[in-house]
């Protein structure tokens, strides 16, 4: 791999203030939705982020993006620290970093032509002419799979998968070097989660970008990333290639999660053995002395309770913060 | 990637190249409604007839006719004469000039300031939106009525088409309040949806995002509460011209026919009724156009009804 990677988080907060009272409203603590968070993403990698709903992983892409501000940390993007950029100075970095958005009904302006949502980021930039654009926009939709005279039609005008491939094709459009995927196929049915998917993967192929791909979804994870994070309340539980991830996974919560996908063979699926989690998720704006999982671990010992583990590398490229992996 | 492909495929055979646009899909709803088209037509009607006045009626809307003061309806005089001999119908038509004119063009101003002024606000949030919507309250808390007077007075001598555009400006600054208020709420609501954010991540800057994606966004209810508002401005323009603040003798408008024609509603009732029934009927108009656009630009607000 490359000397320095393409995006790099270095123990990356960001907490919501919890304001109380009526009239002078004080700060009386913090939801810690990302409470330290650090990965990599090397040039034409995809990272997978996985956790449950409310663990933070949106939040963290936001951070990225600079569309929520960062209590603490390091955010590294093409050898340029980005966090804390504002205005002009973080406008420019969408030259380069783009997003597909998770629910194709709400991404998209209804009162905007495909033409002009597909071409609104070079129309931004003041890249190419009209007429250029046009013709780039054309390119675009024929790469995403969706025919170019449609170019002049509205977002109502599509299904769910149609309008996730014009999403797509908007996030193409500069050329980024890295795509933030936020959920991109869960508000998807089924019978097309893989051909999106497919569709990222072959866009990949052919343009060398990194995806940076969350999902609260092993299982979708799987097929396209080269690494798996897993995060759970803030913080990531365990990093490891993909295949590591799936063969032999480390964390107990990964294990849980991994348990939880469906085998698609009776036989097999009929010997499969879940853990089922019990206890509650501790509320994030509580503070937590020991593992953030020992309320619902289900291997828990003492030390968890005290002691807080840290990520420590307990393999080759695979991390978990755990005491007994 | 194939089902997806196949359907995109087989549509294409028919050519269907131009997309139909949520406009033009609320304009057919709008068609369906026939009390809407019914006022719609209406109004142009009242409109196309107050445009050829000159071209409907023999006579000039100030042309006197003493020995005719207060004549009937008549085959002369359609809709009978005022006091001076002058005929009505002639000076509802010249009056319903400026009523409209009033009417539309205030209305104009209002959504021009309200606008962007209200999706300013709600999109810039925080303290700029505090400081701003307390500046609309403090406006709220002045009676009109003494603003728009006292411009009145101020310009006492001004010359009588300057003192309609100065009534122009009064009311729509008026009005312009209420309008930017509708507009920082839509503004509100819109600035959460995701093609805000996506807008926002593709590099578009602030006066890009108000003008493009939130301002298209919402328009629907705007243009409703502005059809509702050409009638309130209307009214507001009668009661100024009752007042004998608003339009100058020998100009009309219906509100100063209506008010002329008061004084003598014992006697001669037709001054009053048919100004009177100009306003009425073009004030009905308006407000089924205005509940048929609801209905047409908003389809899911009628099914919860």
């Amino acid at each position: 791999m490359s000397v320095s990677p393409l995006l790099s988080l270095r123990d990356v907060k960001v907490h919501f203030p919890i304001r109380t009272g009526f009239i002078r409203r004080r700060i009386t603590g913090f939801i810690r939705a990302v409470n330290g968070v650090s990965f990599d993403i090397e040039k034409g990698e995809t990272l997978g982020l996985v956790g449950e709903s409310g663990c933070g992983k949106t939040t963290a892409a936001k951070a990225i993006l600079g569309l929520e501000k960062t209590a603490a940390g390091e955010i590294t993007f093409d050898g340029k620290n980005i966090a804390g950029l504002r205005g002009e100075n973080l406008r420019m970095i969408y030259k380069d970093l783009q997003v597909i958005y998770q629910d194709p009904y709400a991404s998209l302006n209804p009162r905007m032509t495909v033409l002009q949502i597909v071409t609104e980021p070079l129309a931004c930039f003041n890249v190419m002419n009209a007429r250029e654009r046009q013709a780039r926009a054309e390119e675009l939709l024929e790469t995403v799979g969706l025919d170019p005279r449609y170019i002049r039609r509205y977002p109502h005008e599509f299904s769910g998968g149609q309008r996730q491939r014009i999403g797509i094709a908007r996030a193409l459009a500069l050329n980024p070097s890295l795509i933030i995927c936020d959920e991109p196929v869960s508000a998807l049915d089924v019978s097309i989660r893989a051909q999106i998917i497919n569709l990222l993967e072959d866009l990949q192929n052919k343009y060398h970008f990194s995806y940076l791909f969350i999902a609260h979804d092993l299982s979708v994870v799987r097929h396209i990333s080269n690494r798996v994070a897993v995060m759970y309340l803030g913080k990531i539980v365990e990093i490891a290639d993909s295949k590591d991830i799936y063969a032999s996974p480390a964390h107990p919560y990964t294990k849980a999660l991994l348990s939880a996908i469906p085998i698609p063979d009776p036989e097999v699926e009929a010997k499969r053995r879940r853990i089922i989690l019990t206890g509650d998720v501790p509320g994030p704006d509580s503070e937590i002395p020991g593992c953030a999982f020992a309320s619902r671990c289900p291997v828990k010992i003492d030390r968890c309770e005290k002691e807080s583990p840290a990520l420590r590398e307990i393999a080759p490229g695979h991390s978990a913060s755990c005491f007994l992996a | 990637m194939t089902n997806d492909n196949e359907k995109t495929r087989a549509a294409a055979d028919i050519q269907p190249v131009k997309g139909t646009s949520l406009w033009k899909d609320a304009w057919r709803r709008l068609l369906k409604n026939r009390m809407a088209v019914a006022g719609g037509a209406l109004l142009i009607l009242i409109a196309c007839a107050a445009i050829l006045a000159p071209a409907l009626t023999p006579y000039a809307f100030d042309e006197i006719h003493l020995s005719d003061g207060n004549h009937p309806p008549s085959r002369e005089y359609p809709l009978g004469a005022d006091h001076l001999g002058r005929d009505l119908l002639t000076r509802i038509l010249y009056g319903g000039r400026v009523s409209l004119a009033v009417g539309i063009v205030a209305t104009f101003v209002s959504i021009i300031i309200g606008v962007s002024y209200g999706a300013a606000a709600g999109y810039l949030g925080g303290r700029a939106d505090n400081i701003m919507m307390r500046f609309v309250d403090i406006l709220y808390g002045l009676p009109f009525m003494f603003l728009v007077i006292l411009m009145m007075v101020i310009f006492h001598n001004a010359p009588a088409e300057k003192k309609l555009y100065l009534l122009f400006i009064g009311l729509g600054a008026v009005q312009w309040l209420t309008m930017s208020r509708i507009t920082r709420g839509q503004t509100l609501s819109i600035k959460t949806k995701e093609y805000i954010l996506a807008a926002r991540t593709s590099g578009a800057g602030v006066f890009r995002i108000i003008s493009r994606h939130v301002i298209p966004n919402l328009l629907g209810p705007v243009i409703v509460y502005a059809t509702l508002t050409v009638p309130a401005v209307m009214l507001e323009e009668a009661f100024l011209s009752f007042l004998g603040l608003g339009v100058q003798a020998p100009m009309a408008s219906w509100g100063s026919l209506a008010s002329d024609g008061r004084q003598s509603l014992d006697t001669y009732p037709w001054q009053m009724i048919f100004p009177g029934l100009a306003l009425a009927i073009t004030l009905f108009s308006l407000n089924f156009l205005g509940d048929g656009l609801r209905d047409a630009l908003d389809p899911q607000m009628k099914d919860q009804k």
